[in-house]
């Protein structure tokens, strides 16, 4: 029996996807339909880590796509900080844009005095200190959705005489 | 298995708790902080939340409805259905209870129709329901292994 494959790249991808989806402004209303979005990306990283199993591999394991997930879920946390501060010095906070007109689209009553507060986020600089501590923030929905995710994907793709 | 379900349903009513306990302790660090940690994962509209002291729920109407039919449906099992005795399609049950939620949202996202309060509590609870008839099983496997495993590192540590 040859060793398992690494869980490190799937994780990668579930993580990345993950991130993307909770970044960048568009894709992050996936979201809103119960953090869809996070648990696709433990359920990519167990669908990936599955393909990556050959005939003269022992099979995927429950443990595994536990770590998937957990792994997934804390790359997604350190990642999303990042990407979000890449796009916020690039683009601005265009997220908060969107979001306001996605309000408006959806006929949603603002209270007044969030206009005010919205014009102060947006004008506010890039803080490294406060992404650092976004981070632990985001650890703990992301690693929890992305396990539950992975368990999903343990219960798609698990290997038929475990059933 | 009895043991690790009753551990699922702790860790879940501690998850629903956080949503009411955010606008219970309006204004204070744990209240910001319970906001922040479940704005990862909902909206939080004001408009399309439960209130509570005038304060909004950590988590929209939707998500609220999800969580607490998850939590209930892991309730009902642990007290009613034998454990193991149910094996669902888990494609199947999926795609079934995540369809009327996801088009209910797309629809009202699209603006093709606005979705009502009871739809978005229909949709919702419906997949809690089925989220937790999916994963029962194997969240009390995981949280089996995952004692099991403490057991023995505290016998090998003794």
């Amino acid at each position: 029996m040859n060793l398992k494959p690494d869980k490190l790249i799937p994780s990668l991808y579930g993580g990345l996807l993950i991130a993307t989806v909770w970044a960048v402004p568009g894709l992050n209303f996936l979201n809103c339909l119960c953090c869809a979005g996070v648990m696709l990306g433990g359920f990519l990283a167990v669908m990936l880590y599955q393909k990556d199993i050959t005939p003269d591999m022992e099979q995927m394991t429950r443990e595994d796509c536990t770590q998937l997930g957990i792994y997934a879920g804390v790359i997604s946390s350190i990642a999303a900080v990042l990407i979000q501060y890449v796009v916020t010095l690039i683009f601005g906070d265009i997220a908060i844009d969107m979001m306001m007109r996605l309000a408006e689209r959806m006929q949603i009553d603002l209270p007044p005095e969030i206009y005010p507060m919205v014009e102060d986020a947006k004008n506010a600089e890039p803080n490294i200190i406060g992404s650092f501590l976004a981070i632990f923030i985001y650890i703990i929905p992301n690693t929890l959705f992305s396990f539950l995710g992975a368990l999903i994907g343990w219960r798609v793709f698990q290997p038929k005489q475990t059933m | 298995m009895k043991k690790e379900l009753n551990l699922v349903i702790g860790l879940a009513s501690l998850w629903c708790l956080g949503i009411v306990l955010a606008p219970l302790t309006s204004g204070s660090i744990i209240s910001n902080l319970l906001y922040s940690i479940y704005s990862t994962v909902c909206h939080q509209f004001d408009s399309r939340s439960f209130h509570v002291n005038d304060e909004p729920f950590a988590v929209c109407i939707r998500c609220t409805s999800i969580y607490i039919g998850f939590l209930s449906a892991l309730i009902v099992l642990r007290f009613s259905i034998p454990l193991r005795s149910k094996n669902y399609q888990p494609v199947i049950l999926l795609l079934i209870v995540s369809l009327p939620m996801f088009v209910d949202g797309m629809l009202s996202l699209l603006n093709v129709y606005t979705s009502t309060t009871f739809s978005r509590i229909g949709t919702g609870s419906f997949f809690g329901i089925g989220l937790a008839l999916l994963l029962h099983q194997t969240l009390t496997d995981v949280i089996h292994t995952f004692l099991k495993r403490v057991k023995v590192y505290e016998s090998e540590t003794r």
